[in-house]
């Protein structure tokens, strides 16, 4: 037994750099402002008494149990519009890194509560996105990268970046490894996942599909592959990413399988959310490494440039 | 870099993280597939339950995960209270085959408008993309489970008209245009069309 939760225990919990943390709260925080940006124009529809989606209709469609839910009492537009522009302004604040923990706080409860207002719009990458921000709230965010560093760095010009536990970059990993075991496993149970046609049908609903794809990739046996193929990366994704010498392989998997979907599908930002948590199967320490060659080409590019 | 030999966190830390990590992994395990409802729900008569067929080993996971888990469960309470709740189901357990679209249409004393619902396939590229909100809108509201929610819908509707058109909307019809794909091989069929929702539209629905 100690043999098993010793190196878990060490790969979970030991110190190490927070760079991967600081690194994935630029992508969370730029995909959160995107979206609130996104639907900005429908604030409205979405998230006034005015709207489509009255308090009185949320109420009678969510839990029976008590929930966070706080902008159910706001009913002046005006008001919930200031905090929709508070909420946008936070999201841009943490992804440049100022007061980043204050501000991965405000933002987990700004983006819950924005949620729970209208769960009738919500998809996998909103869910995503909430599981996301819960982790983070916990992680040193603005320790490298941030407005917050350069601010420490101004005060004290050769401050050390403090290491940090890593198990909220841990366990958002192996969140996208429960979304993607569990989704495979789910369509274990359907028939057309089983007899290698299920791949047709989301790209054929008309308001669903997004670009072209000739005709002959939409027979067989080319829809058997993204079929089969599917299920092979999603249950990869699930399991053996957490195997060193594949991860890089069953990551570019990933990419395939979700630049496939952007391509076919409209679903806003969900590709971008799920390839960008991809970094946080990779360390501190080798994200800081590549962050430190690419500078070090760029300058390396200025002092080789020509003159003039 | 600061010191990094061996530094570690409290042990409660460590345990409250093992449970929280328990906690989403049981709720995100799939649903016991449909048939099994009897065994998972109660208050079946024998010969309904003598109808289930035989649970595979593993299926039995999943019916003790919704008779224990998910059915009123502290970890439900848990997870639902704050918000962490998650299902995992994207195409699952089969792609959607209803391919539907819903259109309202508003008559007024001037006469009858439509375009108040966008059809994502009418669109271009970026506003379809900003607008994907109202596909699953439509796609989980207009489902007849969800019938008690389309006079809400309609007013909504019928507010919206009004704030564009500037005139009283008399009523506001909820139309359903579906076909069901039938595969690879087979051919697109034509779209039916259904009034699901006809709502006679209030002075107090338009009220600002």
């Amino acid at each position: 037994m100690k043999k098993v939760l010793g190196p878990l225990d060490r790969f979970v919990f030991e110190f190490t750099s927070p760079a991967t943390m600081s690194l994935f709260r630029i992508f969370l925080g730029s995909i959160i402002t995107l979206n609130l940006l996104l639907m900005a124009g429908d604030f409205q529809i979405w998230f006034t008494e005015q709207g489509w989606v009255p308090t009185e209709m949320v109420r009678k469609w969510g839990s029976s149990r008590w929930y966070y839910n706080p902008f159910m009492n706001v009913l002046d537009p005006t008001l919930m519009k200031f905090i929709y522009a508070l909420l946008l302004l936070v999201a841009i604040l943490y992804t440049i890194g100022l007061f980043s923990r204050v501000m991965g706080v405000l933002l987990l409860l700004g983006v819950f509560a924005l949620q729970a207002r209208n769960p009738i719009i919500l998809n996998g990458g909103d869910t995503l996105t909430r599981a996301s921000l819960f982790w983070m709230a916990f992680a040193p965010v603005g320790a490298m990268y941030s407005v917050d560093r350069l601010r420490q760095l101004k005060k004290d010009p050769g401050a050390p970046v403090q290491q940090a536990s890593p198990w909220p970059q841990r366990l958002m990993c192996y969140q996208w490894a429960l979304m993607y075991f569990t989704t495979a496993w789910a369509k274990g149970f359907g028939n057309l996942w089983r007899e290698g046609t299920a791949a047709w049908y989301p790209p054929n609903l008309s308001e669903f599909t997004r670009f072209w794809l000739p005709g002959f990739l939409e027979q067989q046996p080319f829809v058997g592959i993204w079929t089969y193929g599917t299920l092979i990366i999603e249950v990869a994704l699930g399991t053996l990413v957490f195997y060193r010498p594949w991860r890089k392989w069953v990551l570019i998997g990933g990419i395939l399988l979700h630049a496939g979907i952007e391509y076919r599908l409209n679903i806003p930002l969900f590709a971008a959310l799920c390839i960008s948590g991809y970094v946080n199967f990779y360390d501190g320490e080798e994200v800081q490494a590549w962050i430190d060659r690419i500078k070090a080409k760029r300058q390396g590019r200025v002092i080789h440039e020509p003159a003039g | 870099m600061g010191d990094t030999s061996r530094r570690t966190v409290h042990p409660a830390l460590k345990i409250a993280v093992g449970l929280h990590t328990l906690a989403i992994t049981l709720w995100s395990i799939p649903q016991s597939p449909k048939v099994y409802a009897p065994l998972v729900y109660g208050g079946a008569t024998q010969s309904e339950l003598d109808r289930v067929p035989k649970p595979l080993p593993g299926h039995w996971i999943l019916i003790w995960n919704d008779r224990l888990i998910r059915k009123g469960s502290p970890v439900g309470t848990y997870l639902m209270t704050t918000g962490l709740w998650q299902y995992w189901d994207m195409f699952a357990p089969n792609p959607m085959s209803n391919d539907f679209w819903v259109e309202a249409k508003v008559d007024f004393t001037s006469g009858t408008k439509s375009g108040f619902i966008p059809r994502m396939s009418q669109l271009d590229f970026f506003t379809r993309y900003r607008k994907e909100r109202y596909r699953k809108f439509g796609e989980r509201i207009h489902q007849d489970e969800n019938k008690w929610a389309w006079p809400y819908w309609a007013q909504g509707i019928a507010r919206q008209a009004f704030r564009d058109t500037g005139e009283a909307p008399l009523r506001v019809h909820l139309i359903r245009h579906w076909r069901f794909l039938l595969g690879p091989t087979k051919p697109l069929p034509p779209y039916k069309e259904t009034e699901f929702e006809t709502y006679e539209v209030k002075p107090e629905d338009l009220k600002p």
